[in-house]
């Protein structure tokens, strides 16, 4: 028995300092990325925020060349609320951006789901004590998981190191400000699930109005929700659009524009837009942006 | 009073989950210990083991089959134009009551046929019942390999088996966080949404399925019996490779064997075994896959699921390939043939339908569907780390048995430089939000 203890008290002194090794070393790796750039360089003055609806959607080098301010899209799959707060924290902590569009994705942004996806590419910027926050509220366990360097890379290191170690050009970080052009064409041969109820979830409710509060009065915001090909749900437009309204914000909704709706040349899928599709509904942001920011 | 406390925190892990289902735990474990004893005492064995075991099954009738009756019924009367809805139960079903039933149903079985004497101490047998490294989802553990284990005398501490324990808790925890949830992810984006994807997603999202439940159930069943070891126990070895099986029989060697087993002890060989007709033998199997499938789950698809292994075992058996007399390329190709085969029937287990799983079959075999695949850098990536890992170990272990041995090694460096990698890609790489097993529905 005292054999035994020896050796797992070993084991586990071997264990914390692989961690610290292992967790040094992915920090190192993972020092690239569009995640990476948002969080530590961004400085444009028009900041997109949202899912891969906001990646796909909004053309930034035509808004920047539209309209003479510097433009970036920190949109990409997966984002919702949760994390797109995590990076205006982080971006407010040394920029004021003018201008924020935020897009709306009632699934990723208001609807009940699985908020630990979300907090993941956060957790490698755990020290930052707005992230830690922001971390602890979606699961106060990650506390005691956070201990571990290594874990903080959990589900991000090998992508991102790979990339480090092939020096892949990252064209959106500099040349598409961050927009990702989609090339497909749209085919009728899906139908969209049908979820039977749309349950609030408070905790990214919680997180959407921290979103709007921080920055509702220095910042100019808008709320987008962008063309689906098949519109989006109207309860919960309806309900997304009570929120933006309390702090009179303006949500435009595009979801059943009849210039998109059904309109296959603009579509890749379902919900994404394509290239074409995209710098259609940029020029109508450009031309809200122009009709209505005071600068 | 290491069995009592064991038991209390058997009981007390169990309360943990739903506190009132711990009823039925102990009603099962009461009834099935009363009607052993009893059958001692009385001639007509038979009727008291044929009483006390239907009653013991009761709970696990209600709780997982009711609805499903309920609502096969309704339909087959609503089809002929009579209607007699009966209020369903949608009860929430007692985490491991199949596995906890079929263990204590298996004692009982036993002791009418005199292989084992009925328990006396009730609370010996009230842990065999409840133990809990297996209670949720399996191993299913023989009275008479567990409850002499019970009773003996045991050191405190065994050395040997407690570092085994620890190795099999490890490579568990591996298969089921870094294999199985990391593959579920991908699983579980395209199969409910099978309709917007593909036919080549929709086979990869199969084969994908097909790795996960093996990595979940068996990574699993592994950390339970690592669990036991390092309590001192032996528990059933569960899975032996599987998917390296050269037929479906060779398969059900290999896969959940301690419920094969529970299958052929007490259905197959109760039912005349191969000691019949080629027809009768056929049947027999048929008939016994047939329950495997209702075992597993109250929908038409599991027992579609349990039909269709049986219908494979059935055509092995009538065209004599259940065994493999070729050379390695021989091997090889039924090794992918039964591969394929159960990859096959998995979809029926995955679909919550019957019409969902002929819907995603059709979108696989679509002529019109285009070559695209949803890709998600992220789950491919650790996705193929993880299993090719996996693939590697159980590789070296079913053909080079006694070389390349990692986590045996006799090399201590190796061993523990394969134990910290294991650490470190269990936090780098492991699903860690996730917090249910697969099989802990059953």
């Amino acid at each position: 028995m005292k054999q035994f203890i020896e050796k797992i008290t070993f084991f586990l002194v071997l264990v914390v300092i692989a961690d610290r090794v292992f967790g040094n070393l992915f920090a190192l790796a993972c020092r690239s990325g569009k995640v990476e750039y948002i969080c530590n360089q961004c400085d444009q003055d028009l900041l997109i925020f949202g899912s891969s609806r906001a990646e796909f959607h909004y053309n930034t080098r035509m808004m920047e060349d539209s309209l003479g301010i510097s433009s970036y899209n920190c949109g990409a799959s997966g984002f919702g609320i949760i994390n797109s707060y995590g990076y205006l924290k982080l971006i407010l902590e040394r920029h004021k951006p003018r201008i924020i569009i935020y897009d709306v994705a009632t699934h990723f942004d208001l609807e009940k789901s699985d908020n630990f996806k979300f907090i993941r590419n956060l957790k490698t910027k755990y020290d930052n004590p707005s992230i830690r926050d922001i971390i602890h509220k979606v699961d106060p366990l990650e506390k005691w998981k956070m201990k571990s360097l290594v874990y903080r890379y959990n589900s991000c290191w090998l992508y991102n190191a790979l990339r480090y170690f092939f020096k892949k050009n990252d064209y959106m970080l500099t040349y598409n400000h961050g927009f990702k052009p989609q090339n497909k064409i749209f085919k009728l041969n899906t139908r969209r699930t049908e979820k039977d109820n749309f349950v609030i979830d408070s905790l990214k409710m919680s997180f959407l109005e921290d979103f709007i509060t921080s920055v509702y009065s220095s910042v100019y915001m808008v709320a987008v929700i962008s063309p689906t090909w098949d519109g989006g749900d109207e309860e919960k437009i309806a309900y997304a659009k009570r929120i933006f309204n309390k702090y009179h914000i303006q949500l435009l909704d595009f979801s059943h524009s009849p210039k998109y709706y059904h309109h296959d040349e603009y579509f890749a899928d379902l919900a994404h837009m394509n290239a074409t599709g995209a710098n259609e509904f940029t020029r109508d942001m450009i031309h809200y942006l122009r009709n209505h920011y005071e600068q | 009073m290491r069995n009592l406390f064991l038991l209390t925190v058997s009981y007390a892990l169990y309360l943990n989950w739903k506190p009132v289902y711990a009823l039925i735990l102990l009603f099962v474990t009461v009834m099935t210990y009363a009607t052993a004893r009893q059958m001692e005492r009385t001639e007509r064995r038979w009727l008291v083991v044929w009483l006390g075991g239907a009653v013991s099954v009761l709970p696990l009738l209600l709780f997982k089959y009711f609805d499903f009756i309920n609502e096969t019924v309704y339909d087959l009367l609503a089809s002929v134009g009579l209607r007699c809805e009966l209020q369903g139960l949608n009860w929430a079903i007692p985490i491991g009551i199949s596995f906890y039933t079929f263990q204590a149903l298996g004692y009982l079985i036993d002791v009418y046929y005199k292989r084992i004497q009925a328990e006396r101490d009730f609370l010996i047998y009230a842990l065999f019942v409840s133990f809990f490294p297996s209670i949720v989802a399996g191993p299913i553990n023989k009275a008479s390999q567990m409850i002499p284990q019970l009773r003996a005398l045991r050191p405190y501490f065994d050395y040997g088996k407690a570092v085994e324990g620890l190795k099999m808790l490890l490579w568990g925890m591996f298969m089921k966080v870094v294999v199985a949830d990391r593959l579920g992810l991908y699983v579980d984006t395209v199969m409910p949404n099978y309709m917007n994807y593909t036919g080549l997603t929709c086979f990869v999202a199969s084969l994908f399925y097909t790795i996960q439940i093996y990595a979940d159930f068996a990574g699993y069943s592994l950390m339970a019996i690592g669990v036991g070891k390092v309590l001192g126990f032996e528990l059933t070895e569960n899975f032996r490779r599987p998917y390296f099986a050269i037929s479906v029989t060779d398969f059900w060697h290999r896969w959940h064997i301690s419920l094969s087993t529970w299958l052929r002890d007490y259905i197959y060989i109760s039912l005349g075994g191969s000691r019949c007709s080629k027809v009768r033998n056929y049947w027999n199997i048929f008939v016994t896959f047939l329950i495997s499938g209702v075992w597993h789950g109250a929908n038409w698809t599991f027992i579609v699921w349990g039909m269709m292994h049986g219908l494979y075992q059935i055509i092995e058996k009538a065209i004599v390939q259940q065994k493999c007399n070729y050379g390695w390329l021989g091997k090889s190709i039924k090794i992918l043939i039964t591969f394929m085969l159960v990859n096959f029937a998995w979809i029926f287990f995955r679909m919550p339908s019957l019409a969902d799983a002929i819907g995603i079959l059709a979108q696989i075999t679509r002529v019109d569907s285009t070559f695209s695949l949803y890709f998600d850098n992220n789950t491919f990536l650790y996705a193929a780390s993880g299993s090719s890992i996996l693939l590697m170990k159980d590789y070296t272990e079913e053909f080079f048995p006694n070389r390349f041995q990692i986590l045996n090694s006799s090399n201590i460096y190796v061993r523990w430089a394969f134990y910290l990698l294991l650490v470190v890609l269990i936090l780098s790489s492991g699903v860690l939000g996730s917090d249910q097993f697969i099989y802990a529905n059953f």
